[in-house]
C-alpha cells in the first residue's frame, strides 16, 4: 500500500516550499487535485518563458521555465480512420503528459478552452501564446480556434499549409505581435502588402518581396530571408534614411551575389562613419532590440558604420561577408 | 535565562509546551532565523517560550541544527541524494507525526536548511506520482467520505442539540425552586392549603 501523507493539512507556506521541487508536469498534475491546489499553484506565480500551441493532427500546448517543461497532449488518440474528420473542440477532450502517454482527466471533464484557461491560470501566463499552426490543423476549425485560444503573440503558419490555410489563419488571427510568414500565399501583390503594413513587433518573411514592399513595412523589427540585390538594398537604405518605414528599429538581410558583394556598393552615397573599440560596445549597450541581437554583436566580428536618419536619429549598419558572395546586413535605430 | 558554557559560547533555555526547560547552544540557536530576529539582539531574559511546541519536538529541531552548526552556511536546497548519513538517520528515525511536528516547528523557528530539507523529502515523497495517485497520498477524503463525514457530525449535532434543551429544561425547573426563598415557599404552600380550605368550607 502507498504510504499516505497529509500534504494539505499543513501549514500553507510550507505546502508551497514542498511544491516549489516539483517540475512543471507534477505542479500540473498536483493543480487538478483540487480547487484548493489549484490556487496554491497559482500561487507560485510561476509565468513560464514559453507558452507555445502547436496544431497540426493533434493539439500540443507545451509550457516551459528554466528548471522543467510540460508538454501537453490533446486529441492524440484520434485512429488513423477518423484522423482528418472534423473535430468539436468545445466537446471534453483528455490530455496526455509528455512522452509517457499517461492520460489525464479533469473532474468535471474539460474541454481544450477550459484546459487552456486552466493551464493560463495555475502558470500565471500573462502573455499570450505564441501558435504554430502545422499540417492538419483545418479539421479543429481555423475560426473555433480563434474563438477557443483568443488574443496570440506570436503567429506561425508553416510553410507545409496550403495557401488557402495560411490566408485562413492570417485573416483569422490577424493582430499579433509577432508573425512568422514562410512564403507569400497570396495571388495579387497588394495582398502581401496588406500584411507588411501591419504594424507588427516583429516579422520574419522567408517569401519574395520588392523594393515597394520593403517602404511598406510598419514593423518593429524585420527579418527577410530572400536575399535582395545590392543595388534593392542600397536603395531601401538611402529611403529610410530619407524617412520611409518609421517604426522600423531593426532590419536583417542577406545579399546574395555571385559577382561578388561589397560593403562600399551597399553603402553607395550614404554618408557614415566607421564604429570601432569602446564605441561600439557603447552602441551596442543602447540598442533597444532583443537581447538576443545585443549579443550577436558583441560575439561576432560585425563592421560597424553609424549613420543618421534625416530626422536625426542615430543609426548602425553592421555587415558581416561569408565566404565572399553573401553580406549579412543588420541596420537597425540606436536611441 | 542564559547559562555561559564556555568563554565563547552561550547557552539559552528553551521552555517546551509541557513547560519543560533545556538549553541550546547560542550557536544552534542562531540558525533560527526567529530567534535571531526576536532574541539575539536584546538577549532573552529567563527560558525562552516555544511553547507552542513539545520538547520532544523542538529537541529534534535542535538536535539538528546543533548537528548543523559545523557545516558551511546554507546557500539553497540541498537535494536529497546529497544528504549525508547522519542527516538520513536523522530523518529516517522520525514517525510521520514526529515529522510533521518537526516541519511545523522549523518553520515557526524559521530554520531555512531543515524546513527545505524537509519540504525536498515531502516532494520526493510525491515525485512522478498523477492526479489519482496524489489525491490517495495526501489522503484527501473522497465525495463519499466526506458525505459519510456530514451526515455523522449533522447526527451528532442533533444530539447535542436535544441534550442541550434538555438540560435547559431541567435546569429551568430546578431554578424555579432553587430561586424562592424558605419562607416565601412557606407562605405559597399556606395560601394553597387555605384556599383549599376555604373551598372545603363553602362547600
Amino acid at each position: 500500500m502507498e504510504p499516505t501523507f497529509p500534504l494539505l493539512r499543513l501549514i500553507e507556506n510550507i505546502i508551497i516550499e514542498v511544491i516549489k521541487n516539483f517540475p512543471l508536469t507534477q505542479l500540473f498534475e498536483f493543480s487538478l487535485v483540487s480547487t484548493k491546489t489549484k490556487k496554491l499553484v497559482s500561487a507560485l506565480e510561476l509565468k513560464p518563458k514559453v507558452f507555445d500551441i502547436i496544431i497540426s493532427h493533434s493539439i500540443r500546448v507545451n509550457v516551459s521555465n528554466e528548471r522543467s517543461d510540460l508538454n501537453l497532449y490533446f486529441y492524440k488518440d484520434l485512429n488513423d480512420q477518423n484522423v482528418l474528420l472534423p473535430v468539436d473542440i468545445t466537446l471534453p477532450v483528455a490530455a496526455y503528459v509528455g512522452y509517457e502517454d499517461t492520460r489525464i482527466l479533469a473532474s468535471p471533464p474539460y474541454n481544450f478552452s477550459d484546459w487552456l484557461n486552466h493551464i493560463q491560470s495555475v502558470f500565471c501566463c500573462n502573455q499570450s501564446p505564441k501558435v504554430f499552426f502545422c499540417q492538419g490543423c483545418e479539421k479543429f476549425g481555423i475560426e473555433s480556434l480563434k474563438g477557443t485560444i483568443g488574443n496570440i503573440n506570436t503567429l506561425i503558419p508553416i510553410d507545409v499549409l496550403t495557401d488557402e490555410s495560411i490566408r485562413k489563419v492570417l485573416k483569422c488571427f490577424n493582430v499579433p505581435s509577432k508573425l512568422h510568414l514562410g512564403r507569400n500565399p497570396f495571388e495579387e501583390a497588394c495582398q502581401i502588402q496588406q500584411i507588411f503594413i501591419r504594424n507588427y513587433k516583429r516579422i520574419v518573411f522567408h517569401g519574395v518581396y520588392s523594393l515597394d514592399d520593403m517602404l511598406l513595412i510598419n514593423s518593429e523589427s524585420v527579418e527577410f530571408h530572400h536575399r535582395p540585390t545590392q543595388k534593392q538594398c542600397n536603395r531601401f537604405l538611402k529611403h529610410w534614411i530619407r524617412g520611409s518605414n518609421p517604426r522600423l528599429k531593426y532590419i536583417e538581410l542577406a545579399i546574395d551575389d555571385p559577382n561578388s558583394v561589397s560593403r562600399e556598393m551597399l553603402l553607395k552615397g550614404i554618408h557614415c562613419v566607421d564604429v570601432a573599440g569602446e564605441e561600439r560596445l557603447e552602441i551596442c549597450r543602447k540598442l533597444l532590440v532583443d537581447k538576443f541581437i545585443l549579443n550577436k554583436f558583441q560575439t561576432l566580428s560585425y563592421h560597424m558604420v553609424q549613420i543618421r536618419r534625416n530626422d536625426w536619429t542615430p543609426a548602425v549598419i553592421a555587415t558581416e561577408t561569408y565566404e565572399n558572395n553573401i553580406l549579412h546586413i543588420c541596420v537597425f535605430a540606436v536611441h | 535565562m542564559t547559562s555561559p558554557a564556555s568563554s565563547s559560547e552561550v547557552k539559552y533555555l528553551i521552555e517546551s509546551s509541557e513547560g519543560n526547560t533545556f538549553d541550546v547552544s547560542g550557536a544552534a540557536l542562531r540558525q533560527s532565523n526567529t530567534f535571531n530576529a526576536m532574541f539575539l539582539n536584546i538577549g532573552a531574559d529567563g527560558p525562552i517560550p516555544f511553547t507552542d511546541y513539545n520538547e520532544a519536538t523542538l529537541k529534534k529541531v535542535f538536535e539538528y541544527c546543533e548537528h548543523s552548526v559545523n557545516e558551511e552556511n546554507y546557500s539553497g536546497p540541498k537535494h536529497q541524494d546529497d544528504l549525508s548519513k547522519w542527516d538520513l538517520n536523522f530523518f529516517n528515525e522520525m514517525d510521520q507525526k514526529m515529522f510533521i511536528d518537526v516541519i511545523n516547528a522549523s518553520n515557526f523557528l524559521d530554520i531555512e536548511r531543515l524546513t527545505s530539507y524537509c519540504c525536498e523529502r515531502i516532494a520526493r515523497m510525491l515525485r512522478g506520482k498523477n492526479t489519482q495517485e496524489m489525491i490517495k497520498v495526501i489522503t484527501l477524503p473522497t465525495a463519499e467520505e466526506l458525505e459519510a463525514k456530514q451526515k455523522v457530525e449533522e447526527k451528532k449535532a442533533a444530539a447535542a442539540k436535544k441534550v442541550a434543551e434538555k438540560a435547559a429544561e431541567t435546569a429551568e425547573k430546578t431554578e424555579t425552586l432553587e430561586e424562592l426563598p424558605v419562607q416565601q415557599l412557606v407562605q405559597t404552600t399556606r395560601n394553597k392549603l387555605t384556599r383549599k380550605y376555604l373551598s372545603f368550607s363553602n362547600e
